[in-house]
């Protein structure tokens, strides 16, 4: 059986807490592999910035999510964020799922700019659903923080 | 006479507390909702529900006793407002009720009970009788009206009746309907699935290849079952068959089969799978990811009915319906070169396109408790549904794993769930812990205002019950409103 993938997309050497939480559970409900994608832009030196940082914080995200008993692989693209992620979507035979993960939110993203972000040109591109989670800002009754 | 009937009635109280003392089987939890505890024996499966409702613990106790030993799931509540949410939770066959209880009378009861699950028998116990209420009873749909004492002969006989007289009034629909068990495994009432259904009636009796689409999880081959299933062909085999998960040779020898010597190890020669679902229906799962040169081959099977076995040369004729489905966009694959057009319109004679969940979220509450009755009886466990906030927080996800994420949050709520009802906190932490957006790809095409009046309301009428009063408080409109907008989407009841 060919594997299943859920792709999370992170920018720039960050790792938000809930696009990581989310994609282990999701992962693990659907039954698929997950593969990371780090995207990171160059400086004017052609080093992209917070390298060191962003690989470090990359390398625990893959130990957590190895540690969850989920098979994980991973990538990182330097320069144009759109063509990086185009490229990293064709390599994927079977893909459940796309977590964004980047900086900025992509439900207001798309509500507020659209057109103007990276991520909007490709996203008719993505052939599965796309999943933006983010801090819940009201919880359900019972779970109040 | 009162003191007669009073003599008695404590005669009858002393007769259950002396044969049915209260045990460690039975908590009971003070002006709430009365459940068995940890189960002695095993749930068996289609155990039918009945609902105890009085206010006295010890004549609850002892019917729960009664009807539990004729192997009925038996659930008790001390008063009215509990027993209306249990019903508006649980699918109960019958609902036995004591006239006179604590703010919801018995009758009262009888109508809300009717509201929300019309097929749900419900048999009225009074020591207070009257002609007056007995006729009233019976005109608002009760079943039968007792008089107290009651004789455990008596009330499990009547039971027995009405649960009879639900199964036959639901397999009656179910056959007007014209759904027989094909349809059984497609679960929902929203417009898209009714659409889907007819569409499978439509096409039972022709004998065209069938192409479905739809995201994954969203049950492509539940639909290809039922197709086969209501199709002359049933009687024939129904194999399915997933083309993402051979290679091109291995592909070539399950679909076709081989010759004595075709390869190394091939000591005798074997039918493929086209061969041997001859007479029957052949599912081709994510036929999207099939090799250009498997797509050749399998045109030529469809164009001349018959197959050639890896290594032969001789072809056999087959007589099979195809039905392949997949979560990828043919058309733009095709365009693409990726995947051949002549059998892309060999496939696509009758396509059929799955909504995604998120897409038919009226159908989310029905799917959570029939995957919730599922894992229940799996786990061994009684759980009667969901709180209010953890069916909220259900219908308002996303569901990128569509129906078969459902069923997975459905089992992990089930298999964390410690009390009678699902709990938020059950749910998946990812789930409870952040706001997930999903955007699905049908994001694309903008609805229509009527179109999202609509699913909105038929979303409020779900979540209240399908109370029209309470829908058209909730939607801000009066009910002359609600009935005039509900007539022009042709809402059924």
């Amino acid at each position: 059986m060919s594997p299943k993938w859920v792709l999370l997309v992170l920018e720039d050497g960050m790792v938000p807490e809930e696009s990581l939480c989310h994609t282990i559970g999701l992962a693990r409900r659907l039954g698929c592999s997950v593969s990371v994608l780090m995207l990171m832009e160059e400086n004017v030196y052609g080093t992209p910035a917070g390298y060191e940082q962003g690989c470090k914080d990359l390398e625990q995200a893959l130990d957590r999510i190895r540690s969850e008993g989920l098979d994980v692989r991973h990538s990182l693209e330097h320069g144009e964020k759109a063509s990086g992620l185009l490229k990293h979507i064709a390599l994927i035979p079977s893909l459940s799922a796309l977590v964004w993960g980047g900086k900025e939110d992509i439900a207001s993203t798309r509500k507020k700019r659209k057109g103007d972000h990276w991520f909007e040109r490709v996203r008719p591109a993505v052939p599965c659903p796309i999943v933006s989670p983010r801090v819940r800002k009201t919880w359900p009754q019972g779970l109040g923080r | 006479m009162y003191m007669r009937f009073s003599v008695r009635r404590k005669l009858y109280i002393f007769f259950c507390s002396v044969f049915y003392p209260e045990d460690s089987f039975l908590s009971v939890v003070s002006g709430g909702i009365e459940m068995a505890g940890q189960r002695l024996c095993p749930m068996e499966e289609n155990r039918i529900s009945v609902l105890v409702v009085d206010d006295e613990p010890v004549a609850l106790k002892s019917l729960q006793r009664i009807l539990e030993a004729d192997g009925y799931d038996v659930l008790t509540a001390a008063n009215g407002e509990k027993a209306v949410e249990l019903v508006e939770s649980g699918n109960f066959a019958v609902v036995v009720t004591d006239l006179l209880l604590d703010v919801l009378s018995g009758l009262d009861l009888l109508e809300r009970v009717k509201n929300i699950s019309a097929d749900t028998e419900v048999i009225l116990v009074t020591g207070h009788g009257s002609i007056d209420t007995a006729i009233e009873a019976t005109k608002k749909g009760a079943f039968h009206y007792l008089q107290k004492p009651i004789r455990p002969g008596e009330i499990r006989s009547i039971v027995k009746q009405a649960v009879e007289k639900r199964t036959l009034a639901l397999r009656v629909r179910e056959l007007e309907a014209g759904e027989g068990p094909a349809f059984s495994s497609i679960t929902g009432k929203s417009p898209a699935i009714a659409q889907i259904k007819k569409l499978i009636k439509r096409i039972a009796t022709s004998d065209s290849n069938v192409l479905i689409t739809g995201e994954s999880g969203t049950g492509k081959e539940l639909v290809a079952r039922a197709i086969h299933e209501t199709s002359p062909r049933r009687n024939g085999r129904f194999l399915a068959f997933n083309c993402a998960s051979f290679t091109d040779e291995l592909l070539a020898n399950e679909l076709f089969g081989h010759e004595k010597d075709a390869f190394t190890g091939a000591t005798r020669s074997a039918p493929g799978l086209l061969e041997s679902a001859d007479g029957g229906t052949v599912f081709l799962d994510e036929v999207g990811d099939m090799p250009g040169a498997m797509q050749a081959k399998l045109l030529r099977v469809i164009q001349e009915r018959e197959v050639i076995r890896v290594g032969g040369t001789k072809p056999v004729p087959v007589d099979i319906r195809i039905i392949a489905a997949t979560n990828k966009d043919l058309k733009k694959l095709c365009e693409g070169g990726y995947f051949r057009k002549d059998l892309f319109f060999r496939l696509n004679v009758i396509p059929v396109h799955m909504p995604n969940l998120a897409d038919r979220r009226e159908d989310i509450p029905m799917l959570a408790s029939y995957f919730l009755r599922r894992y229940c009886r799996k786990m061994n466990k009684t759980i009667n549904g969901f709180s209010d906030e953890a069916l909220g927080m259900l219908t308002s996800y996303g569901y990128p794993g569509n129906i078969r994420e459902l069923e997975n949050i459905v089992e992990h709520a089930v298999s964390m769930a410690s009390g009678p009802i699902v709990q938020v906190e059950n749910l998946p932490e990812d789930l409870t812990e952040y706001d997930v957006y999903t955007f699905h790809k049908s994001d694309d095409r903008l609805k229509s205002l009527e179109e999202v009046e609509r699913e909105y309301i038929r979303w409020v009428l779900d979540r209240v019950g399908n109370r029209k009063a309470e829908a058209a408080r909730v939607l801000g409109i009066d009910r002359t409103s609600l009935y005039r907008k509900l007539k022009r989407f042709e809402f059924k009841e």
